[in-house]
């Protein structure tokens, strides 16, 4: 049986606990309502790009002019996965649902014999990573001193995912994130990067444009800027599913701390009326005997 | 001219600008076009340049650094990364592209180099034009 003055430590402890807790949900909260909106803001866009890329797509007709960011190499041996995650932790499943899927990919493809290269966003999923896959973690990207997700910071990794994928150090390139569906349920996703996917829209699909410049020339520019904008939706989305995460981690962690103290607290006033009832036990005792 | 289409400017940001348009005049890269209702379906790369959107004497203009369009017969799409109307653009964000590009044009070798120097010269041009 504890003290009573430990009881009184612990509950104090919990309440500190319980305040650090509640401050994180609140940020998480306004945090999770900005993301949500650039996330939100970012959709049309990709959405557009999208419907251009599949029209483009459709008029080229998987020619073998086609740029091989769009027809893919015919017999892919290197898998690229691209593993989005936080900078932070405090967020409940989110980073470890990214991490299982990331691993049981790359588990699958080492079984058949595929070349498995991972490069990593955000300092968690790298370090669950490393334990296993040390040796196919080829290169890292650090958003701890960014504050905003933006085309620039998307644009960047996605240079380097390009200049990579133009060296021949891949064939495929996959993302692996988490969807936003609502502040409890986020989707551990993957979305295939390069080759560019083509969404199969039944009215963009025979249309006559004219090209200016020409078709191979626009796709060029193009491609990149579409695996740029599905690595930006990525970002996007995961930034405010780690928000959304964390929001309800911690609310649960305040709620639990709650619990705690009430719990605690009827322990430490039993305890506290024991002794008040031993002691005039005690005393009546000893009068009695008298 | 009563026949408008609608035209749509968006942005990694969001939608610059959704409004109807009798004719929109754009920064094609081999040259300057004129979309009107009707056009021939389309799908070009756009140089920097200056957007103007006009419908019933009323014109809006608005500044991009490239992007893409696609014209179809009722609506002009552009996707643009960076794209601000024309009063909201200020020497500093001007400046601010410019500085990047000149960076782009630094790390990059080969063909991409020249395009990427051609769109640096299509920026300083742009900004002369916006008379900032």
């Amino acid at each position: 049986m504890p003290s009573l003055k430990d009881l009184k430590i612990r509950i104090d402890s919990v309440k500190s606990t319980r305040k650090i807790t509640k401050a994180m949900q609140m940020v998480a909260a306004a945090k999770l309502r900005r993301a949500q909106e650039a996330a939100e803001n970012a959709r049309p866009y990709a959405e557009q790009m999208a419907t251009l890329t599949a029209n483009l797509a459709a008029s080229m007709g998987g020619q073998a002019s086609a740029p091989l960011m769009l027809r893919g190499k015919t017999d892919p041996q290197t898998h690229l996965l691209v593993a989005a995650t936080a900078e932070r932790g405090l967020c409940g499943g989110f980073n470890s649902s990214i991490v299982r899927m990331v691993r049981e990919r790359a588990r699958e493809l080492l079984n058949q014999d595929k070349n498995v290269k991972i490069l990593t966003i955000g300092k968690k999923g790298r370090e669950q990573l490393k334990r296993e896959f040390e040796t196919s973690l080829v290169e890292h990207v650090d958003l701890s001193e960014t504050r905003h997700i933006d085309h620039l910071v998307a644009n960047r990794v996605a240079g380097r995912i390009e200049a990579m994928f133009v060296a021949g150090e891949f064939d495929i390139a996959t993302i692996f994130f988490s969807r936003f569906q609502s502040v409890i349920t986020q989707v551990p996703t993957e979305r295939q990067l390069i080759p560019v996917e083509v969404e199969d829209d039944d009215d963009t699909a025979q249309r006559f444009y004219n090209f200016e410049p020409s078709e191979t020339e626009i796709l060029e520019e193009l491609l990149p800027r579409a695996m740029a904008n599905q690595v930006l939706t990525a970002l996007l989305e995961n930034a405010a599913s780690e928000q959304g995460a964390r929001m309800s981690a911690m609310d649960n962690a305040t709620r639990n701390a709650g619990d705690m103290i009430d719990k605690l607290t009827i322990v430490y006033n039993r305890s506290r009326q024991a002794a008040i009832t031993k002691e005039l036990i005690e005393i009546i005792s000893g009068a009695e005997a008298l | 001219m009563s026949e408008t289409m609608k035209f749509t400017l968006v942005s990694p940001l969001g939608i610059v600008a959704s409004s109807d348009a009798s004719e929109v005049d754009l920064p094609v890269t081999e040259g300057d076009m004129t979309a009107m209702p009707h056009h021939a379906a389309l799908i070009g790369t756009l140089k920097p340049g200056i957007i103007r959107a006009g419908h019933q004497n009323e014109v809006n203009e608005f500044v991009i650094t490239g992007g893409f369009v696609e014209v179809n017969e009722g609506t002009t799409t552009v996707l643009a990364e960076d794209a601000y109307r024309r009063q909201d653009v200020t020497s500093e964000i001007c400046d601010s592209w410019i500085t990047k590009a000149t960076e782009e044009v630094g790390s990059n070798e080969g063909a991409r180099r020249d395009a990427l120097e051609t769109r640096l010269a299509g920026m300083k041009t742009l900004r002369a034009e916006l008379n900032l």
